[in-house]
């Protein structure tokens, strides 16, 4: 009889309606592979949520959001457009080029306002051609703009990341149900889960970004380019 | 509708309300007004009819190449080969109502084996003629009111007793030569297929301009866009006949007392449908505002782009779900922030990190390969770093790691530069790129690693 009904529990709980504290809400879709395993398996979904938004707040521009984007952009510009909106600094295409993402398929907006970055984010996210959204936003945003992001970004099923200034993540908030922290560590980048759809995770998940860049993805240091030459004219 | 006969203007037309109160085509105007004192009078415009017709004549090519004009308000269209295309003549006939009907014109057809008869039926309201054998029984129960006789040929004929093309064919063709002229019969035997009756075919201009003309100026950018949006269509029209696209275009409003204002719209691609062009424009209208009240709008598209025959995608643009075409997306960003504000990047093949990138066009291509590890985020101007404790200081102690890659170019052209970059970390584990002038032996901030 007991085994019976332990084999029926878990029938039962299995049941797509049924959701335990512990678990992480299984995700609408698949979602896109960070390319960091240890992060993937903390994101419902199993990556970036796809037709979504994720805020990532930073201390400064130059915090590790790139190495941390990159693998993504590198799969997201290989099929549709990619925007940046308001970044920071100049994107500067060499290193863009050389981790993979497409050039012809990213697009620099630089907004005047803040109303206009809103609006570009909100266009891209909807339109079926524009797979990744990146918008820098500084200040407040409100729960209406968030909400409409959000519509957008499922419309248009693409990936949509705000990213925010803040000196600590305790300064800014927002609706959005993924919201992430990252701030660079001695040998990678600190990822804290703000908030997620499912248990809190208290711990940081510490990424080094070989864990993501194979050694066939990863350009070669001109400097250790050069001094490998020799070796395998010598091996030829 | 009045339109002036040289001594007095003349009613042409007059609507149902005004029929009632005994108005109708060919009284004086003067006679009008006396019957009813309160009519609404418009005047004739025979130059923006003509304009319409050719306008209708390019939007009639995407049924058949050959189409003729016959004015004042006809035209012909020889729809002998693409019956089949179209599914048979029904379905063809419904298709031109209803492209019509959109473009806001009611229309009355006729089809028959020559363009005359053709023309005759339509007038007459008739049903087709599809075979030349049917034609002469169908011409002659028509009136003979539709060869136009002037007044004294219409005198002379109902003097004779003569009301239909029957009754016409009977009398021997030597006397009505004499009396009436050789046109009215020629007219009859074009319209039997007895004598060739050659036509024009209409060539459609390689350029588009179209103008409303308002009784009423206005202020209001909403009617601007009924305006434009309502050209936009008529456009869209004239570039599906013809099939080609268009990549920009130019509206142009005519104020009183000041020079015109032109709003240039850029699509980013050669368009053809009106809902998209549409769509680019309500974008650049937010950056657009009307100095004065506008009289008239001008659309223009001087340059027109074949489209036809080359691979559109299957579900339209923008449906595509791999690759993707993002053009009318961008156009749309770059109407409302700005030509300058949407761009896209590559890398050039320079030493100078500064001159190594480049702002171009979204969707150009670069030849350049990557180079070295350089950092996502270049800074506009490299920033002058204070040292502390004989390190380079930018919030935090900057220390050099690796070796330091030396960067020395254009000597050539007075932007020489001679630095050695170094990668450095902080104390957070921020990477940085400086550089240390080696001329100057200052050190400086040029970018980070994100």
């Amino acid at each position: 009889m007991l085994p019976d009904a332990v084999t029926d529990l878990q029938s039962v709980l299995r049941h797509p309606a049924i959701w335990r504290g512990g678990a992480l809400v299984r995700a609408d879709g698949q979602g896109l592979p960070s390319g960091y395993p240890a992060l993937d398996a903390a994101l419902p979904g199993g990556g970036w949520p796809q037709g979504g938004m994720t805020e990532l707040v930073l201390a400064q521009p130059g915090s590790g959001e790139l190495s941390l984007l990159q693998p993504a952009l590198r799969q997201l510009s290989a099929r549709r457009h990619v925007l940046l909106i308001a970044p920071p600094q100049i994107p500067y295409a060499p290193a863009w080029l050389a981790a993979g993402v497409v050039l012809t398929r990213l697009v620099w907006v630089r907004p005047r306002s803040r109303d206009e970055a809103l609006w570009a984010m909100e266009q891209g996210l909807r339109d079926p051609a524009c797979g990744g959204v990146l918008g820098w936003l500084a200040g407040a945003i409100d729960d209406r703009a968030c909400r409409r992001l959000q519509l957008a970004a499922q419309t248009g099923s693409a990936c949509g990341f705000l990213l925010r200034q803040a000196r600590s993540a305790a300064q800014v908030s927002s609706p959005l149900a993924l919201r992430l922290a990252v701030s660079p560590a001695p040998d990678g980048i600190d990822v804290r889960i703000l908030k997620r759809r499912g248990p809190p995770l208290p711990h940081a998940i510490r990424l080094t970004p070989l864990q993501a860049d194979h050694a066939l993805a990863r350009t070669v240091p001109a400097r250790s380019a050069a001094g490998r030459l020799p070796a395998r004219r010598h091996a030829a | 509708m009045v339109e002036s006969t040289g001594r007095f203007d003349q009613v042409v037309h007059a609507d149902a309300l005004a029929s009632s109160l005994g108005l109708r085509a060919g009284l004086k105007l003067s006679a009008a007004l006396a019957l009813a004192n309160q009519l609404t009078v418009h005047r004739r415009q025979p130059a923006a009819e003509a304009a319409l017709l050719a306008s209708l004549a390019a939007w009639a090519q995407q049924f058949t190449p050959t189409v003729a004009l016959a004015p004042p308000a006809t035209l012909l269209l020889e729809v002998g080969g693409c019956l089949r295309y179209f599914g048979g003549l029904s379905s063809l006939l419904e298709q031109v109502r209803a492209g019509l009907a959109e473009l806001g014109h009611a229309v009355r057809m006729g089809c028959a084996p020559t363009p005359l008869a053709a023309q005759w039926a339509a007038w007459l309201g008739l049903p087709p003629v599809m075979t030349a054998g049917d034609l002469p029984a169908v011409l002659a129960a028509m009136s003979i009111r539709v060869l136009q006789p002037d007044r004294k040929q219409a005198d002379g004929l109902s003097q004779l007793g003569i009301n239909t093309l029957a009754q016409l064919q009977r009398l021997p063709r030597g006397g009505l030569n004499k009396r009436f002229g050789p046109a009215l019969l020629l007219q009859l035997d074009r319209a039997l297929g007895k004598v060739a009756d050659p036509r024009e075919p209409f060539v459609a201009p390689d350029r588009f301009e179209r103008c409303i003309d308002l009784d009423y100026p206005f202020e209001q950018l909403d009617v601007f866009l009924l305006l434009a949006d309502r050209l936009l269509a008529e456009l869209a029209a004239f570039l599906s006949g013809r099939g080609l696209g268009v990549q920009a275009v130019l509206l142009r409003c005519k104020h009183e007392g000041l020079p015109a204002s032109v709003l240039p719209v850029g699509f980013g691609v050669p368009l053809r449908r009106a809902a998209e062009m549409q769509a680019v424009l309500a974008e650049r209208a937010a950056r657009f505002s009307l100095p004065a009240p506008v009289l008239a709008v001008t659309l223009l598209a001087d340059v027109l782009h074949p489209l036809d025959g080359q691979p559109l995608s299957l579900f339209g643009p923008g449906g595509d779900a791999d690759g993707g075409d993002a053009s009318l997306l961008l156009a749309r960003l770059a109407a409302r922030l700005g030509d300058d504000a949407v761009c896209g990047l590559v890398a050039v093949d320079e030493h100078r990190p500064e001159l190594a990138w480049q702002a171009v066009q979204p969707g150009a291509a670069g030849t350049a390969q990557a180079r070295g590890e350089r950092p996502g985020w270049l800074l506009p101007q490299p920033l002058p770093l204070s040292i502390r404790d004989e390190q380079p200081w930018y919030g935090e102690a900057l220390a050099c790691i690796g070796q330091p890659e030396r960067i020395e170019s254009g000597w050539w052209d007075g932007e020489a530069v001679v630095r050695d970059y170094f990668q450095a970390r902080g104390a957070s584990g921020r990477r940085y790129w400086i550089y240390r002038d080696r001329v100057s032996h200052g050190w400086y901030l040029h970018g980070m690693f994100g």
